[in-house]
């Protein structure tokens, strides 16, 4: 799975948004929240470039103390979250 | 107007600030027949000069709400602001309560519909000048434009 083009991560206001950010304009009709676990999911996906459940687990594991299967769930239902909004592929 | 709407629009500002334009889906009666609020989004452009009467601005009016309205007069730094769409209500702040300008709209068809160009203000003018008139067209447009039902049923107590 790759992130989309055109999605950018921004901190505004104290919080974690992307939004569908082209070069003179900004898509709020699309704005999503990230909360901190998806936010680091988020900057682990665009360094891996191609990335799948399980190497988002894999990373998340190894930053936070967190059970693999309990990641694993919840790291499927975020990315899941994601293809349904449409800013992965 | 909720706090998640406030916090809403304070995110959308500091892209304005950097000089993007920022696609806003709109909701509300209060700009028909101009702007269809759930269909409609409004391409909010940060402002660069002063607002003058015809303009459609997102402003921060009365110290306590953010509205979507246009200008109907000015005065110095005094603007005051109106809903195409409402009978009655007027909403006042200053120049530099106003955040963004808009210009067009974006249908649900991603049709582009300019909201300043002469024929539109020619538009406004005309809707303006039929101010009495104003109930009845906001109802023939809600029920002949927009297919709503003439009239609600009643809420069961």
């Amino acid at each position: 799975m790759k992130q989309k083009k055109g999605f950018a991560l921004r901190t505004v206001c104290g919080e974690n948004i992307i939004v569908a950010e082209g070069l003179e304009t900004v898509d709020f009709s699309k704005v999503i929240n990230l909360n901190e676990t998806a936010t680091f999911l988020w900057k682990e996906a665009e360094k891996q470039g191609d990335f799948s459940v399980d190497s988002l687990t894999e990373a998340l594991c190894k930053e936070y103390e967190v059970e693999k299967a309990i990641a694993a769930a919840d790291i499927d239902r975020i990315v899941g979250e994601w293809k349904e909004i449409g800013i992965i592929e | 107007m909720t706090d998640g709407l406030i916090a809403m629009i304070e995110r959308l500002k500091p892209f304005l600030k950097e000089g993007k334009s920022v696609l806003l889906p709109i909701y509300g009666r209060s700009m028909r027949p101009f702007i269809i609020g759930g269909e409609d989004k409004a391409l909010l452009l940060p402002v660069k000069s002063p607002v003058e009467v015809g303009d459609i601005v997102l402003a921060w009016v009365d110290g306590r709400r953010y509205v979507l309205h246009r200008v109907v007069k000015t005065a110095g730094d005094s603007v005051t602001l109106e809903g195409d769409g409402n009978i009655v209500g007027e909403e006042h702040c200053s120049q530099t309560d106003v955040v963004a300008k808009v210009e067009e709209v974006v249908r649900p068809d991603g049709r582009k519909k300019n909201l300043v160009s002469r024929s539109a203000m020619r538009g406004w003018r005309v809707w303006m000048a039929l101010k009495p008139f104003r109930r009845i067209m906001l109802k023939a447009f809600s029920v002949l434009v927009l297919g709503e039902p003439i009239r609600h049923k009643k809420q069961a107590s």
